[in-house]
């Protein structure tokens, strides 16, 4: 079972830096308002979280920086691995990089 | 005393035509037979037509391989230019969040294309090539979008900005070390 989640769609076509002070739609934003409770509630129910990265106007590393790497600080490095998949066709490249932030978090 | 190229390409055509004049006279010494040897024949028709073929397929080849190269280095030029883009306004110090994001996604975009096409191309190494690029224009990346904002523009010091150009010039010579390797291909 997996849950998918469409950032473009379901939340921002211009995601924004890294706080709420920076401006709308930032990775804190993102974090504390939609991600934290959605993987969470995935863990609850067992399904796993893909998440789509299409359709925005690109993300700023301080962005993805607060989103995942916050959800690996707050969840483990290695159950966010496990449980959380990325779709980027336009950008594949972004998958490192978030990997990246994901490995970073528990060094922060 | 300047003398006209005009008259030097007369007498240049004059000089052959009396030299291919004086040696048609020498083909009197040469017999010709009345027969014509099939074998012969045939084997001058193949050669030729095997000439012909190795010669037009040769040209296509290098037709093809030079609207490629022409292709790839096009798009790696693009890439520059978009770079530079961002260059120009971290300089002014002028640099716009939503810009900025934008012209990465751009770029990121047109090096994944560009490792699409150089696989298409059969491009040897050239996704090491392009990974390279990629890893350099993530350090800028992270340089410059991993900043506080005042209002919609990135607050940069002069220290991020002396480091952003030692990244952007390793950038820019990647992308031309890029455009060597496909110029030598």
């Amino acid at each position: 079972m997996e849950k998918i989640f469409n950032i473009a769609a379901e939340f921002s076509q211009t995601p924004g830096a890294r706080y709420r002070t920076d401006g709308n739609d930032s990775g804190q934003e993102f974090y504390e308002d939609v991600l934290e409770s959605l993987f969470d509630s995935c863990l609850k129910t067992g399904e796993s979280l893909k998440i789509i990265l299409d359709g925005t106007d690109g993300y700023a590393t301080s962005f993805l920086d607060e989103a995942f790497g916050r959800l690996a600080e707050t969840f483990g490095v290695n159950l966010v691995k496990e449980k959380l998949s990325f779709v980027s066709e336009e950008e594949p490249y972004l998958l490192e990089e978030i990997k990246e932030y994901i490995e970073n978090a528990h060094k922060s | 005393m300047r003398i006209n190229p005009k008259y030097l390409v007369n007498l240049g055509v004059l000089t052959v035509g009396i030299a291919l004049g004086f040696v048609s006279t020498e083909f009197s010494y040469f017999k010709f037979d009345n027969e014509i040897n099939l074998v012969d024949l045939l084997t001058l028709v193949i050669s030729t037509l095997v000439g012909l073929y190795i010669a037009l397929s040769v040209q296509r080849t290098q037709t093809i391989q030079k609207s490629s190269k022409d292709f790839l280095v096009g798009e790696i030029n693009q890439i520059k230019s978009e770079i530079r883009g961002i260059y120009n306004q971290v300089i002014q110090n002028q640099v716009n969040f939503h810009n900025t994001k934008l012209n990465f996604k751009a770029i990121s975009v047109s090096l994944s294309a560009l490792e699409t096409a150089f696989i298409q191309c059969e491009v040897k190494d050239g996704e090491g090539y392009i990974r390279d690029s990629q890893s350099k224009l993530l350090l800028i990346k992270q340089l410059v979008t991993n900043r506080s904002l005042n209002g919609d523009m990135i607050v940069l010091s002069n220290s991020d900005r002396a480091a952003f150009l030692n990244k952007y010039y390793d950038f820019n010579g990647a992308l031309t070390s890029l455009i060597i390797y496909v110029n030598r291909i």
